[in-house]
């Protein structure tokens, strides 16, 4: 393995950020909205994501606040030999330090049995910038998803061991993603026989799709059942989502190509490929399952499964809409397969001294990416997370809680990936073939206010 | 022994003719050899021993002045001896050869007729000799005293000229041995005995002999000058390897054939006027003047023309062949006595560097420019890149600023077309316009053969070895192509020109000095050694027959 010379000239750069939780264009949740403590069965409104019944045991007005730093990195060691020199592929590295902010209100209004509540988070997506001539290229060079949710959240208790919670999310997507495409086949196809190499850079058509936003509707429904003070039961599920870009993909003229630009413009094609498209990104079914218990005062025990019903929804399909080049016209890219994940966790709770809370957390997170879907643009991987948290009550009203989690990312060696271009005759893309290797830290505080 | 030779110019005082006609070739004019070695008598003893049927000869005498001039009619058998050690040359200071053999198994039967008026001898009705008492005065019979026995007989050879004397000593001594059997002198006893009439018929056997081997070997040189058009064996050779055009997706090689067809160019080789010639052990070297004269070059020569005062090409050539076989032809050029190395082949034909790329210059510049490429941009392109099948054409044309250029290697050649101009543009329809223009330095490794299909020196490609190196010329434009842009092209390039050279891996160059479609001489091997294309040649086992 040999790193990018470019990556040691640039170091550590924080500009580019990278995956919150599930990398770049994934499918998958993060196990942490609202910080990493929150779960199914826990209490207020930093909760509502994973059951929006967690709003119905509140009093009173709370702001719950959470912000989090989340450092990650990860290496693709792409499989074979780089066409042009015939050595090892160079490294393709990403480093990234990026905030991930939740921020909630919820509130009675003064009514004993309906609670109220809006919170604002980043539920998935991530971003991400490769370096521009690593052999990732052809996949992604720079991207960003992002799924920017506004929560509405209403909670019914009916009774003190029932609350029943619904949840209306608006989701304002962003999405933009730049990558290279390697016109070769093109070429090949006009010099039949000749030998047209591969991955050339003057044949490299660099390809943009700008910045777009795209709107996303879903909700969320749960149960919180607390029968004693002891024992709590949640349970909820989150509805797919999806969000449709449409933008225009903009193929810039391979360099390659500049001794047929009177040619080319004579069959009317400009210097910039342009097609109209559509990009979907869907979110799959969500369920949630908790339980919390605390046998004894000093010690609360939460655990919790999720499970991403990915396989019944493809992610990330593309439809050409009209296109200068007629063989991406009324093109369709389908969705990569997605298998279904899930995690189990657990925050382990000690309250060591009175205005002092202490405790643990553990989890495991399975890849929802099989491995033929995966590639340097979408990798997931099973995920081990522990951490420590602090939480220190100030007063009835205020509490602040300091929390850091490390997370092992099992190093994923792909041998089968499938590019799913379908029969677009365009290009050719290299597989995602390699080895990927990843880690992530985590920190975070968050602050609630009890009014 | 190397030595310079710079011309003289008293052959410009000469003939006036000569200035204008030397200024017009010099600049065209190179130097080619060829040897002959010792091993060609031996050859040339087997090419008669093969003849089973004596021959029947017929000469004119007069060398005792009393009787006149009379006729030998002679039927002779026999065999030369074809040993090392028996047939041998020796070359002397006086610029002949001594050639010498041994006869065996010799048998000569003849009549002696008064005078040489052959034809009133004849019959008329049936062309056979009419042997009148009148004119036979007798018969005879020569051979040796046993049968193993042999007669050794040696001529002066004048290579210069190929021309036979008889060595006189060798003569008496040969006659010496050989017994006569004379029928009846009768009235010419008193002038001619049995020992007279012997030496005068081995002088006659040993001219014979001599002249006959001058004519074979002019022969085999194609008359020691001729001239003959390239053209005509670019043609030939096109011709059979059916070069139309080369095809691979949407590129198209066209090769246009208006070029070709009007291409005369005179390859003119005749000797040296001086220095034409060398002894040594090893052999005989001739030196020749080689000129390459196109229709220009022939005009400005100023050559005597004959009746047929058209100015067309064959004209001019015809003219020029009588220039070469008068004294009136162009001088020497400068060249240098090359170091021949061993070799046990009967002939050599060596030439050098300049001669070949000069060569290479004047038949290929032209031709090359005929090579037109295409790439149907709108056919291949549709369905892909375009919807509608559209009319337009990618084209490259050739431009030279120099003919491809053979590199003598230490055992191969290396064909070089360097600075040439690829110019590269759109055809739409009737319409061409420039896009880029890029200088091309091509490099190629090749093989020397002789093709015996257009009995020509010819270059094979070797495909393998093909690379090329691409520049734009931009001038004060902006530079269009990357580094990167340009590596892809020479790819594309060698691409396409490997699969070309694997199917056209043949360059004619020209036909060697020695007659090559008879065969009686066979080409044995081509190599290039010492900075020179040798070739070397064998007489052909059983050329006798032919």
């Amino acid at each position: 393995m040999r790193w990018s010379s470019e990556l040691l000239k640039a170091g550590w750069w924080l500009g580019a950020a990278f995956f919150i939780y599930h990398p770049i264009f994934s499918q998958g949740v993060s196990t942490t909205v609202g910080g990493l403590t929150t779960t199914p069965t826990r209490v207020g409104p930093s909760s509502v994501f994973w059951n929006p019944a967690s709003l119905g045991p509140t009093f009173g007005t709370i702001i719950d606040t959470n912000i989090s730093l989340v450092g990650g990195w990860l290496i693709y060691d792409r499989e074979g030999t780089n066409p042009q020199t015939n050595q090892e592929f160079d490294s393709s590295q990403i480093r990234v330090l990026a905030p991930n902010p939740y921020l909630s209100f919820s509130s009675d209004f003064g009514l004993s049995q309906w609670r109220f509540g809006y919170s604002t988070y980043f539920p998935t997506g991530g971003f991400a910038s490769y370096p521009t001539k690593g052999s990732q290229r052809y996949e992604l060079i720079r991207g960003l998803y992002i799924p920017w949710n506004q929560q509405l959240t209403v909670a019914y208790s009916p009774h003190s061991d029932w609350s029943f919670g619904a949840g209306f999310i608006y989701s304002l997507g962003f999405f933009k993603a730049e990558f290279d495409i390697d016109m070769a086949k093109v070429l090949s196809k006009i010099t039949e026989g000749a030998q047209v190499p591969k991955e050339s850079a003057s044949l490299n058509s660099r390809s943009r799709i700008p910045l777009s936003t795209a709107h996303g509707f879903t909700g969320n429904f749960g149960i919180l059942y607390r029968p004693n003070v002891q024992w709590s039961l949640g349970l909820s599920m989150v509805l797919p989502m999806q969000h449709v870009f449409s933008q225009r993909l903009e193929m810039q003229r391979p360099s390659g190509f500049k001794t047929l630009e009177t040619g080319l413009a004579s069959l009317g094609l400009e210097e910039q490929f342009n097609h109209q498209a559509t990009f979907k990104f869907k979110m799959p079914f969500l369920f949630n399952l908790g339980i919390r218990f605390q046998p004894y005062g000093y010690y609360t025990g939460e655990y919790y499964g999720r499970y991403a019903l990915s396989s019944q929804t493809p992610f990330a399909s593309v439809k050409f809409k009209g296109s200068s080049l007629a063989a991406l016209e009324d093109a369709l890219i389908p969705g990569a397969k997605a298998e279904d994940s899930y995690s189990l966790g657990t925050v382990q709770t000690f309250d060591l001294w009175r205005p002092v809370q202490a405790g643990l957390v553990g989890g495991y997170s399975s890849s929802g990416v099989p491995e033929q879907s995966v590639s340097p643009a979408r990798i997931g991987f099973n995920i081990f997370t522990l951490g420590v948290f602090a939480r220190y009550k100030f007063n009835s009203h205020l509490k602040l809680t300091g929390e850091y989690a490390h997370s092992f990312l099992q190093t994923r060696v792909i041998k089968n990936a499938v590019d799913p271009k379908s029969s677009i005759s365009l290009y050719d893309k290299p597989s995602g073939n390699g080895e990927y290797r990843a880690g992530m830290d985590r920190a975070g505080i968050s602050l609630s206010y009890e009014f | 022994m190397n030595f310079n030779y710079r011309n003289s110019i008293g052959i410009a005082v000469v003939c006036m003719l000569c200035i204008s006609s030397a200024s017009a070739a010099a600049t065209n004019q190179f130097s080619l050899g060829i040897v002959i070695r010792q091993g060609v008598l031996k050859k040339l003893a087997q090419i008669v021993n093969s003849t089973a049927e004596p021959l029947n000869l017929r000469y004119c005498m007069s060398s005792v002045p009393q009787l006149g001039k009379w006729t030998v009619d002679a039927e002779f058998s026999g065999q030369l001896s074809n040993s090392d050690s028996n047939s041998n040359w020796t070359s002397t200071n006086n610029g002949a050869v001594l050639l010498e053999t041994q006869l065996q198994n010799l048998s000569i039967k003849g009549t002696l007729y008064r005078g040489c008026d052959y034809e009133t001898l004849r019959d008329g009705s049936t062309g056979d000799l009419v042997i009148s008492p009148e004119r036979r005065f007798t018969g005879f019979e020569v051979k040796q005293p046993d049968d193993n026995s042999s007669i050794p007989i040696s001529v002066w050879f004048d290579p210069a000229n190929f021309l036979a004397k008889a060595n006189y000593i060798s003569v008496v001594a040969a006659a010496s041995i050989a017994q006569i059997k004379v029928e009846d002198l009768g009235v010419f006893s008193s002038a001619l005995n049995g020992e007279d009439l012997k030496i005068s018929i081995f002088t006659w056997l040993s001219e014979l002999g001599g002249r006959a081997f001058g004519i074979w070997l002019k022969e085999q040189f194609r008359g020691m000058s001729y001239v003959e058009n390239l053209g005509d064996l670019l043609r030939e050779h096109r011709n059979r390897s059916e070069l139309v055009q080369f095809e691979q997706g949407a590129l198209k090689i066209t090769h246009s054939k208006g070029i070709l067809d009007q291409l005369e160019l005179a390859l003119a080789v005749y000797p040296r006027r001086l220095n034409s010639l060398f002894l040594s052990p090893k052999g005989i070297e001739f030196y020749f003047n080689a000129l390459i004269l196109n229709h220009e070059d022939l005009n400005q020569m100023n050559l005597p023309l004959s009746n047929d005062r058209s100015d067309n090409f064959q004209t001019r050539v015809s003219a020029l062949k009588q220039w070469l076989g008068s004294d009136l032809a162009t001088e020497d050029t400068t060249f240098t006595r090359p170091q021949l190395p061993e070799n046990q082949s009967d002939f050599s034909m060596f030439m050098t560097e300049p001669l070949v790329n000069h060569i290479m210059d004047r038949l290929y510049r032209e031709d090359l420019l005929s090579f037109r490429t295409t790439v149907d941009l709108g056919e291949s392109t549709q369905g892909l890149l375009i919807k509608e099948l559209a009319d337009v054409k990618m084209r490259l044309d050739l431009g030279s600023r120099r003919a491809p250029h053979l590199k003598f290697q230490a055992d191969r050649l290396n064909l070089q077309v360097s600075d040439y101009i690829l110019s590269l543009g759109t055809e739409i329809e009737d319409r061409i316009i420039p896009a880029t223009h890029i200088q091309c330095s091509v490099n190629l490794a090749a093989d020397l053969t002789f093709d015996s299909a257009t009995r020509s020196i010819t270059l094979v490609m070797d495909p393998n070895s093909f690379s090329i190196n691409l520049q734009e010329l931009h001038g004060n434009r902006k530079q269009k192509l990357e580094k990167e842009d340009l590596k892809l092209l020479e790819g594309l390039a060698k691409s396409f020109w490997e699969k070309y050279f694997q199917s056209y891996p043949k360059l004619a160059l020209f036909r060697p000095v020695f007659q090559t479609d008879r065969a009686t001489i066979r080409p044995l091997d081509l190599k290039v050694q010492d900075g020179m294309i040798l070739m070397d040649f064998e007489i052909a086992a059983g050329a006798a027959s032919k």
